[in-house]
């Protein structure tokens, strides 16, 4: 690399310049003409390009190795590269798994499909995927160098799985597609819905080397699937967890981003589970991106194969309604509303997706004072589309969730603790204190109660003094109040000392509404149910 | 070659010693203790919990800690890899297997709790490992809870001998990772 002559690294960047700016221009897509000028002496390379795709079982439970399907690679970046390793045409192959490119008679190059989602015109995307463990390099499926000769000529590309004999072969490139194309299904039911905002670029990070050991990313040990900041990591460890053929799996994490990239999300993430009594940000955000999987693969069935063989698993029927926990805080109860009225055709057209879009995508959504919740997203989309309330309210209804204002009001479910009501409480400036408790009764920081939330409105700008102090509850020795001051998403002020029982912060704030979070941080992972409870006082300086 | 036929010797000696037991066995005294080193993700005050990994749904169960487990090449050593559980009812089954070269002298491999409130498991290991090298026990969980079933794959580090693999660069790297196709061209006449 570093002996090439000036000229032919000008020649190079030229020609990857001109590829680029052609794929900008739209005239490499859709698997129709080549990425370059057609030369005089041109010939056209086509083919078809596939992925086997291993399908679960008939009761969804685990990989069926005796059903593998050929499925196409769809919208993905192909180059047509030289010998000296420079693309000479740059395409996207259709729908049909389709390419097509004009080069040169008699070049000698090889066809390079990337793990690449690329498309140019709003709504434009730029999804790839990469190997963690090996300096997050792109995966690309390659095919063998010859002469395209002075005709036309098919060179059809396929990705196998590496499933042989019972086993996988070392390299498994079919994965990497079975990834993109999950993606690519979720994404074109965003243009079927008429989304015409662009996506911001993810990177998807799959290897056979992620397992589930929480550690160095770099080596693999990603611990599960998941979606941080931008990233996405999926599974890919055999005879423990592999996700590259658990679509449900890998577009819920893209529900995640979906939501951080488009809308607005406040979870805090954490383990959750069936059952659950979460933090109402978690239930939503996991609700949420549960039921947009089986919207985005319309298949209501969500599954997720592990365990030697890739052969064990669970599955659930997201349009369940009887659940053991229903509620705002129920991530169950979350996705049945959502996908249920998805489906539903009152006063709405059955499964289509825009109104959900629409309302994630609304300024008054993202910009919302209050926290991203099913109270929100009710409020909002029955804002949006009056005729549609009461499809949702039955729904809420039924999983027992009472109000559809974004601050909750009037809401009567507490979780069977009556410090979770109300919803959000209030807090005054230089009056009373507001009283609020912190309870790990559900053990887990990202669990219902262990946060509570107070509505706080600022109509002076200046220093205020936030003091919190222990007021009552169980009888423990050690609490920790701390506070974290929420404007529209943002976390703008903390107050996390590890004073016993008190915290203490002056914070400067300027006229608006914001939430104020409250924790008592010794019942992060407590392992008994313990409640605490505190006086929040906030008075200008 | 010396090391291959250490590590040979080691292999027959474990097979010849006893290999993987079903049976949970009394802990016995260990030639050297596992040493373990802090959490790799260590749990930071502050507004850490705001910005934790969003993860795929499945059954609510962790290692209790997360610990890098040390290990001497060829010497056994006992590592208690506790569980937690967040269910006040239902059953939970455990099976243990390890990564390639990584032995269980001693312990069981399978396991089913009635799962209590803020349960926490024990699963008592004797490991060895003749080589240095990362390993991994790897523990498959299934949890049947209030009439679902989930599962959860979970894994512990085992580090043997010293951590000798380079630090990759953070970043995205040129160039791609050849995947092999299966390739068909036709040539028109």
């Amino acid at each position: 690399m570093h002996l090439r002559s000036r000229g032919k690294t000008l020649n190079v960047s030229l020609s990857v310049l001109l590829c680029s700016l052609m794929l900008l221009l739209g005239a490499c897509g859709g698997g129709g003409g080549g990425g370059s000028s057609t030369p005089d002496n041109s010939v056209t390379v086509s083919g078809t390009v596939t992925y086997e795709f291993i399908p679960h079982n008939e009761d969804f439970i685990g990989l069926d190795y005796s059903a593998i399907e050929t499925r196409p690679v769809r919208g993905a970046v192909v180059e047509l590269v030289d010998s000296t390793n420079t693309p000479v045409a740059i395409t996207v192959t259709d729908d049909n798994g389709f390419y097509s490119a004009a080069v040169e008679a008699n070049t000698v190059l090889r066809v390079q499909v990337k793990a690449q989602l690329q498309r140019n015109q709003a709504p434009s995307w730029n999804m790839t995927v990469n190997d963690n463990t090996n300096n997050n390099r792109l995966y690309a499926l390659v095919g063998s160098e010859a002469s395209v000769g002075d005709s036309d000529s098919q060179r059809n590309l396929h990705a196998p799985s590496g499933w042989n004999s019972g086993n996988y072969a070392t390299s498994r490139p079919a994965a990497p597609f079975a990834i993109l194309d999950a993606v690519y299904t979720s994404l074109q039911q965003f243009v079927d819905a008429g989304y015409s905002g662009n996506f911001p670029p993810l990177q998807l990070h799959w290897s056979v080397n992620n397992n589930t050991a929480d550690g160095d990313l770099t080596r693999g040990e990603i611990g599960t699937s998941f979606y941080f900041d931008n990233e996405i990591y999926i599974l890919g460890s055999v005879d423990e967890d592999t996700d590259e053929f658990d679509s449900h799996v890998v577009v819920h994490e893209w529900g995640h981003y979906i939501e951080d990239a488009l809308g607005r999300s406040d979870s805090i993430g954490g383990p959750h589970q069936y059952g659950d009594y979460l933090d109402m940000r978690v239930a939503f955000s996991e609700g949420f991106s549960n039921a947009f999987a089986a919207m985005m693969l319309d298949d209501a069935i969500y599954r997720d194969s592990s365990g030697f063989n890739q052969s064990n698993g669970f599955m659930y029927d997201v349009r369940e309604k009887n659940h053991p926990a229903q509620g705002w805080y129920s991530e169950a109860s979350v996705e049945s509303v959502l996908y249920n009225y998805f489906l539903s055709g009152t006063n709405k057209t059955a499964k289509d997706f825009s109104p959900i879009l629409s309302t994630l995508t609304d300024s008054s959504y993202y910009n919302a004072d209050s926290l991203i919740t099913i109270f929100l997203f009710a409020e909002r989309l029955i804002a949006r589309y009056p005729a549609h309330r009461s499809a949702l309210e039955g729904l809420l209804d039924e999983q027992d969730i009472n109000s559809i204002n974004q601050y909750a009001d009037n809401e009567t479910n507490s979780g069977n603790n009556s410090i979770n009501l109300p919803v959000y409480k209030n807090l005054s400036i230089g009056g009373a204190s507001t009283s609020v408790c912190s309870t790990s009764e559900h053990t887990d920081y990202n669990k219902l109660g262990v946060n509570q939330f107070l509505r706080l409105s600022i109509t002076q700008s200046g220093n205020y003094i936030v003091r919190i102090e222990r007021s009552g509850g169980d009888f423990v020795t050690q609490s920790d109040p701390d506070f974290f001051i929420h404007s529209r998403g943002e976390i703008i002020h903390e107050g996390a000392s590890s004073a016993n029982d008190v915290e203490l912060q002056t914070v400067d704030l300027d006229t608006g509404n914001y939430i104020v979070e409250i924790i008592d941080y010794a019942n992060v992972g407590r392992s008994s149910s313990v409640t605490t409870c505190f006086n929040v006082f906030i008075a200008r300086q | 070659m010396f090391q291959k036929k250490q590590g040979l010797f080691w292999l027959l000696t474990l097979l010849m010693v006893g290999g993987c037991s079903n049976e949970v066995a009394t802990k016995a005294g260990s030639d050297l203790p596992s040493a373990a080193e802090p959490p790799v993700i260590a749990q930071e005050k502050s507004n850490d919990h705001h910005k934790t990994h969003r993860g795929k749904p499945g059954a609510e169960v962790s290692l209790r800690e997360n610990p890098v487990h040390r290990l001497e090449p060829g010497v056994a050593a006992d590592v208690d890899l506790g569980l937690s559980a967040s269910y006040n009812q239902g059953e939970m089954t455990v099976t243990l297997n390890t990564s390639e070269g990584l032995f269980i002298l001693e312990g069981a491999t399978h396991y089913a709790f009635p799962l209590r409130d803020n349960g926490d498991y024990s699963l008592p290991l004797r490991l060895m490992a003749a080589e240095p090298g990362r390993y991994y026990v790897r523990i498959q969980v299934v949890v049947d809870y209030q009439g679902r079933q989930t599962t959860r794959a979970l894994s512990a580090i085992v580090q043997v001998g010293p951590d000798t693999e380079p630090r990759q660069k953070t970043g995205t790297s040129e160039g791609v990772i050849p995947l092999p196709a299966q390739e068909t061209v036709i040539q028109q006449p």
